[in-house]
């Protein structure tokens, strides 16, 4: 699939840890003490075309944020509590309870395709009689219908209950009493004529035999066996730990029993050992090369287009080789999850229970706490004088004429400038620290500057403020740019920024002034582009990369790449070029590591509980207590694909 | 075609609903616009689909609700069946912060809130689309198939391949977003 420029992916922070606490808190120390000595890890640049990164990076509406330990938290540094179980199809709630007895799967009438897996419809088969109805199962994707494998039903709920009763081709199945009763009266039988019925039986055998009756009978056949060995014997048994020990036998079968644990009090020191199950009364099933044949004569008549793929075959869950084996495959359950810190285990995410809520009671997402940033090409300004009253305008739509960036086709080794607007979603003014490595990981680095490293954003106050900050600056546009400008000194005058948040918009104020006077605004080092209420734009320039030429600073990847068998460098006589770019190596990506400082107001905890690790209780100018938090990350932002040379 | 269009190409309504001249709106008094609701180039409401046996009855309405896109192309129509013997039109009801992909069909009876139709996707007759869902490009939705809320459908036929994140809709500008802002940059 194309990827779709630009984005952002945050790297959780702990990538960086190589073990996680474990899942459940009694298990696994050892590893927790072996995990202190990476500190180094840190130090190292982030790289998004490492292997590992796919491990860690994220679109920020898929991260948590836990407020004990004031960090990201992601899939893998949470843990999930499934709250309820329902069927995606009906959208009804399955008890615990009932996903314990009867399966992960809905026992009403959702049923899928077992040719394509598309929800099947339960469907009236119109006959003449009216009183004669009966109803299928039909694919309104691929146009299967129950009928292919001879089912219909008598009524049109329950489907689930009926259909467990029919084999294909309608034929009923036997319930339970009907199979003991059956294997009973089998047993009587061969005790007494045992010689004439001898192959007859085996037929009739054969045309029953299907997974349930087989369980059924190995079931009977080691119950009775427990039943026998609890009784008093002659040997006493220290066969305990065998897997022929009865012990261990009623343990295995209570795994897959519906019916509950077989019961297993018996004094200890009378035990034998079984005998196995011999015979098919018994569960044993012997290979049988007159079946085999059997389906090899089948496979001829019906053909490559009757056989189930492979894929059909692992929805099923018996044999079926043949399509019309297939049996329609009911629906499975989905669930509803809470998500809590591994960590400190507080509650990250907590929906409502009920199926057809969409609320949370709990939800702490990150992006309500990590700035949210957002990339746009710097669209040139345009050159010509004539153009320069158009910018000072504030409303004026960019000319259509100015030449637009295709993100999908940057050019190589022309510095292209980006706008990256950071929006801060706290209430308390940020301190931004971005850094970036000059050169991009990888074979081919591209060039990175951010004009302003280092920078403030306002807090996210109340929404109002904007609005009537809009209404002041007589600004409608909301594209911070150029034509932005007047809104967004007015803003940063009515903010109340942090007294280095002042400096900064006064600076950027000051170089605005001086840009108005020499025409188009043009970036400038360590000066914010714009910034609002709660978010600042600041300038980054990128010089795309030359595919047809490695970065020097990459060989000794190189060479670790060679080792690497998967790699494009498997082959080194090829020259670098069309055909050795490997997939998406020409997706530019930079690596940022953001640094987010900002003072908090002092919560109860702080004050009376031993504060988190990077909390330090400071007094401000104004003499009121805050605590300074700090939050730091790497993230990815992906700008484009480069373009080649022509 | 002149190679400029002399007035805008949408009309904005009352309340808000930009729609553009050149798409194709059938059966107006049928189709009710939630309001802030971008109806782009060449997409297609069909509110003139209703039952023949009578016609008095608005029993087909399709009803984007308010502050949709219905992106270029795409293509609105209430689901039908053949019921004891009469062929009907069922109203549709579409939510809010709902976007049409371009050159998407939907048949479908319900569309939640902050739900994202991928390009090119087809939603079946009688679908059912719950709140905070995304269709990704090109699915194919098999009819009446139901899709609870969280998830990310896709494929042909359709699949629930995933969930979106906690924070669906929640981020300005993201994808399942409130798209006020992007109704206001369309003209
Ligand atoms: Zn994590
Ligand atoms: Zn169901
Ligand atoms: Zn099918
Ligand atoms: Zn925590």
């Amino acid at each position: 699939m194309a990827l779709s420029f630009p984005y952002l992916y945050i790297s959780c922070p702990c990538a960086s840890e190589t073990t996680l606490p474990p899942v459940w808190p009694y298990s696994n120390r050892l590893s927790r003490e072996n995990a202190e000595d990476d500190d180094e890890e840190d130090e190292k640049t982030f790289d998004p075309r490492n292997p590992r990164a796919n491990y860690s990076l994220y679109p920020l509406e898929h991260l948590l944020f836990c407020e004990d330990c004031r960090q990201i938290r992601c899939p893998r540094c949470a843990l999930e509590e499934v709250l309820c179980w329902y069927c995606p199809s009906c959208l009804f709630e399955s008890p615990s309870s009932a996903v314990k007895t009867e399966g992960n799967r809905c026992t009403r009438n959702c049923f899928q395709c077992p040719i394509c897996t598309s929800p099947l419809s339960v469907n009236a088969l119109e006959k003449p009689d009216p009183r004669d109805l009966s109803w299928i199962l039909s694919c309104p994707y691929c146009a299967w219908s129950s009928l292919d494998i001879g089912i219909r039903f008598d009524r049109p709920s329950a489907i689930a209950g009926q259909l467990l009763r029919m084999r294909n081709g309608g034929q009923p199945t036997l319930t339970r009493k009907e199979r003991d009763g059956e294997r009973d009266r089998r047993k009587r039988g061969d005790t007494n004529d045992a010689e004439e019925e001898d192959d007859h039986s085996w037929k009739q055998h054969k045309e029953i035999e299907d997974v349930d009756d087989h369980f059924s009978n190995i079931r009977a056949f080691y119950t009775d066996q427990l039943a026998e060995t609890s009784a008093s014997s002659p040997f006493g048994g220290n066969n305990e730990f065998g897997y022929g020990s009865p012990g261990a036998l009623s343990r295995i079968m209570g795994l897959y029993s519906r019916a509950g644990r077989l019961s297993s009090h018996r004094p200890k020191d009378k035990i034998r050992p079984m005998r196995e199950a011999f015979g098919e009364d018994e569960g044993v099933k012997l290979f049988d090369a007159k079946g085999e044949d059997e389906i090899i004569e089948r496979m001829k008549s019906v053909g490559w287009e009757g056989t189930a793929k492979l894929e059909q075959q692992s929805w099923q869950n018996r044999d079926a080789r043949f399509l019309s084996d297939l049996r329609p495959v009911p629906t499975l359950l989905r669930t509803k999850r809470a998500r809590r810190c591994r960590t400190c285990r507080h509650i990250l995410t907590k929906p409502e229970s009920k199926v057809a809520s969409t609320r949370y009671r709990i939800r702490l997402v990150a992006l309500n706490y990590v700035p949210t940033m957002t990339l746009k090409p710097l669209v040139p300004s345009p050159a010509p004088p004539s153009a320069a009253p158009a910018v000072t305008a504030a409303p004026t739509p960019l000319p259509p004429t100015a030449p637009s960036i295709n993100l999908q086709a940057l050019p190589s080794l022309i510095p292209t400038q980006f706008l990256l607007t950071l929006h801060n979603p706290l209430f308390d003014p940020v301190r931004v620290t971005l850094a970036t490595p000059a050169r991009t990981p990888g074979r081919f680095g591209s060039k990175v500057t951010i004009l302003c490293p280092q920078f403030d954003i306002g807090a996210n106050t109340d929404m109002w403020d904007e609005a009537l900050t809009d209404v002041a600056a007589g600004s409608s546009g909301s594209e911070p740019g150029p034509g932005a400008k007047s809104r967004g000194s007015a803003a940063g005058n009515q903010s109340q920024p942090t007294p280095g948040a002042a400096a900064a918009l006064d600076a950027a104020k000051r170089a605005r002034a001086a840009a108005d006077f020499d025409g188009p605004v043009q970036a400038e080092a360590g000066k914010i582009w714009d910034s609002g209420r709660n978010w600042t734009t600041i300038v980054l320039e990128v010089v795309p990369a030359n595919l047809d030429e490695e970065s020097p600073s990459s060989k000794p990847n190189k060479s670790a790449a060679t080792n690497n068998p998967g790699k494009h460098d498997s082959n080194p006589d090829e020259p670098p070029g069309e055909t050795g770019l490997e997939e998406d190596e020409d997706v530019l990506e930079i690596p940022v590591f953001v640094r987010i400082n900002y003072e908090a107001d002092i919560s109860s905890e702080d004050e009376d509980g031993p504060a988190a690790d990077d909390a330090v209780i400071v007094r401000n100018k104004r003499g009121e207590k805050k605590v300074k938090r700090e939050l730091a990350y790497w993230c990815v932002l992906g700008v484009g694909r480069i373009s080649k040379i022509a | 075609m002149p190679p400029k269009a002399p007035k805008s190409e949408y009309i904005e309504t009352d309340t808000g609903n930009k729609v553009s001249r050149r798409s194709i709106i059938l059966g107006t008094p049928h189709i009710i616009l939630g309001g802030r609701t971008a109806i782009q180039t060449e997409a297609c409401l069909r509110g003139d689909l209703h039952r023949l046996s009578s016609p008095s009855t608005s029993t087909s309405t399709s009803a984007p609700g308010g502050t949709s896109v219905i992106a270029p192309s795409a293509l609105i129509r209430p689901p039908s069946r053949l019921h004891r013997g009469t062929y009907t039109y069922v109203a549709q009801k579409i939510g809010d912060h709902v976007l049409v992909g371009e050159r998407a069909v939907v048949e479908a009876a319900s569309i939640g809130n902050h739900v994202v139709i991928g390009a090119g996707a087809v939603l079946g007759k009688f679908c059912i689309i719950k709140d905070g869902v995304k269709v990704l490009d090109g699915a194919v939705l098999p009819a009446g198939m139901v899709v609870p809320s969280g998830s990310v459908v896709g494929g042909r036929p359709a699949r629930i391949v995933g969930e979106v994140g906690e924070g669906w809709g929640m981020l300005p500008g993201s994808e399942g977003a409130d798209l006020r802002e992007r109704i206001r940059a369309i003209a």
